[in-house]
């Protein structure tokens, strides 16, 4: 089997054959891009980011875990999976209705399809071990941005509603526990409070210490400071909460205390329901949580994201090479299976005898003849003569028999 | 060894270089070009150097020459070499726009005269034709062309078949295959169509398999 290799000067010569071809192909290719570009609808995208730290799963001041584990990978689980619990159906739907997004009638397939479709265009992915990016796509840049700001304000509010819930069900099993031990809270008189009181008040001395420690090393408005001036002032509330009142139910509990505190269990449970309250009245306020932190905002988006008419066009000069490519291709392969009569008499293992002249070609000179340049004088005027005979053959009769020669 | 100045004989060999020649018409023009003088001492030279008498013209494709070529070569070997030329017609289906080889002979080259402006007593070109007497049925005819030309060939130096295209394989034609494989040697005409490689492997498969005996090409540029 013969092995063709074709050289770089081929190569070269094909290409500046054919350059006209790839260019018009190439143009118009991106044109196309760039036409398809404008004609497609237009997407916009904006996006946010939220921080969720590691602390989220602790419950403050007690070091213990929500979720029962400390490990990277499963806290980044759960928090997807509050993202996936917050992006509820009933979600979907009150956004869809919102941005008229909606066209067929609830409960059908279409309607199903079309709030999937509003679904893909929000997508969330942590970006870093607690960064999270929120980001919403939309037909108008107003729609993506409220899309992407309502999406953020719901993940952050089952942040907020799932942790308070779980550390009020952490208080109630503990508030169970102390009742289990065999006290009588509502029996007990007002007295105890101050014992209950008390706990609190050696807490705020220890946190008072090291507040003062802190304050001698940062300033006042350095976050660890304020933290603590702010537990502080918990601290403080609970204290004077626990000492007016005589009733309810922690009244009741601080009430218990002294018989608790015969049992080191009951100590740390009492201990522990504190902190709890302390935690859940800190965290009271949804827009100023301690563990959620949101990094950047939705922001309207001045340009379109989709269709970008740059990459259209980029795109489009590629399958311009890769047309323009093909169709050389194309006519290299037809080329290359033609033959000339010469190939064709050798691959017949023949004689080639010659071309046939055409009727019409005796009226002018042959190219050999003009190759002949070694023609004696006689022959050149044999040439004239034989020509100017021809010249006074009839040309209508020349026209037809040149047709007629095949 | 076959020597390049048996099959391509320079133009000043050939009689009407310095001659008029004789005869009027496009055809009588055309003969005394010098391309096809060159391609006609190709030919002559062949016929000559193999003892050629048959000679069958073939094509893959119609409307390719054949008949064009049989006519200019039979006028050319006639009025030009003075010799005497039989050319049948094995074509008996042509296509609109086709040459009519019966046409042809019976406008121009009936009384075709000698080279010094003399005519002959005999006719210097002879046509016939299957058809023409009302003959057998081609299927038969096929076969019984060879022994026909074997009487009669030695009254003529040359004789030139005329066939249908190898492609046109029906039963209403004379089978082209048949006929060159009772001539002694077959021409093959090639057009712009005909010219490709998988053409021409189908040809040279055709010859191959009927031994049919090729002594040379020629080509078309005006062919469809």
């Amino acid at each position: 089997m013969n092995e063709e290799i074709v050289s770089l000067q081929e190569l070269l010569a094909i290409a500046k054959k054919h350059w006209a071809k790839a260019v018009v192909c190439v143009c118009v290719c991106a044109a196309l891009g760039v036409g398809v570009s404008q004609v497609l609808p237009k997407k916009f995208k904006s996006t946010a980011l939220l921080n969720v730290q590691a602390t989220y799963f602790d419950v403050p001041l007690l070091g213990e875990s929500i979720v029962g584990s400390k490990e990277g990978t499963e806290m980044q689980s759960q928090k997807l999976a509050l993202f996936r619990l917050a992006l509820t159906d009933e979600f979907w739907e009150q956004e869809g209705e919102k941005f008229g997004v909606f066209k067929f009638p609830k409960g059908t397939s279409e309607h199903m399809i079309e709030r999937d479709a509003l679904k893909k265009g929000v997508d969330y992915f942590p970006a870093s071990s607690t960064t999270f990016q929120i980001s919403a796509t939309g037909n108008t840049a107003d729609m993506a941005m409220l899309l992407a700001m309502d999406v953020l304000d719901q993940v952050v509010t089952t942040f907020f509603n799932e942790r308070r819930k779980s550390l009020m069900a952490y208080r109630d099993s503990l508030r169970k526990q102390v009742e289990t031990l065999g006290v009588s809270i509502s029996a007990q008189a007002a007295p105890g409070a101050s014992a209950g009181s008390q706990v609190l008040k050696e807490e705020l001395r220890a946190l008072l210490s090291k507040l003062s420690a802190l304050e001698a090393q940062f300033s006042s408005s350095h976050p660890t400071v304020a933290a603590m001036k702010q537990k502080e002032a918990a601290l403080r509330q609970m204290i004077a909460k626990a000492g007016n009142e005589a009733s309810g139910q922690d009244a009741g509990l601080l009430a218990a205390a002294p018989h608790l505190k015969k049992s080191e269990a009951g100590e740390e449970l009492l201990k522990k329901i504190r902190y709890l309250d302390i935690t859940l009245s800190l965290e009271g306020d949804k827009n100023d949580l301690p563990y959620l932190e949101i990094i950047e905002r939705p922001i309207r988006p001045m340009a379109r994201f989709f269709p970008k008419t740059i990459n259209f066009m980029v795109g489009g000069l590629l399958m311009g090479f890769v047309l323009s490519g093909m169709i050389i291709g194309f006519f290299e392969f037809k080329r290359a299976s033609a033959m000339t009569p010469q190939m064709a008499a050798q691959l017949l293992e023949t004689t080639f005898l010659g071309g046939l002249p055409t009727m019409l070609s005796v009226n002018r000179p042959a190219p050999s003849m003009d190759r002949s340049a070694d023609l004696d004088e006689a022959s050149e005027e044999s040439e004239e003569e034989s020509d100017d005979d021809l010249s006074d053959v009839d040309q209508g009769a020349n026209d037809k028999a040149g047709t007629a020669q095949s | 060894m076959r020597h390049k100045s048996d099959v391509t004989p320079s133009p000043d060999s050939l009689p009407s270089q310095n001659s008029h020649a004789p005869g009027s018409g496009p055809f009588f023009d055309y003969i005394r070009y010098s391309e096809f003088k060159r391609l006609l001492g190709g030919l002559i030279a062949i016929v000559d150097r193999d003892q050629l008498k048959v000679v069958t013209v073939l094509s893959e494709f119609p409307q390719e020459g054949k008949t064009f070529f049989v006519a200019a070569t039979a006028l050319g070997y006639a009025a030009l070499l003075g010799k005497r030329v039989l050319v049948v017609n094995t074509s008996l289906v042509t296509k609109e726009g086709s040459l009519s080889l019966k046409r042809i002979y019976h406008e121009q080259f009936q009384n075709v005269p000698l080279l010094d402006g003399r005519t002959s007593a005999a006719r210097m070109i002879d046509f016939i034709s299957p058809l023409a007497n009302d003959g057998p049925e081609p299927a038969i005819t096929d076969f019984q062309i060879g022994s026909s030309l074997n009487m009669i060939k030695a009254n003529y130096d040359l004789i030139l078949i005329d066939t249908c295209a190898l492609s046109l394989s029906n039963k209403k034609n004379i089978d082209p295959v048949v006929i060159a494989r009772n001539s002694d040697a077959s021409v093959l005409v090639t057009s712009e169509r005909s010219l490709n490689r998988e053409s021409i492997q189908s040809i040279k498969a055709q010859l191959s398999q009927w031994k049919i005996r090729l002594a040379g090409s020629v080509h078309n540029s005006v062919g469809k």
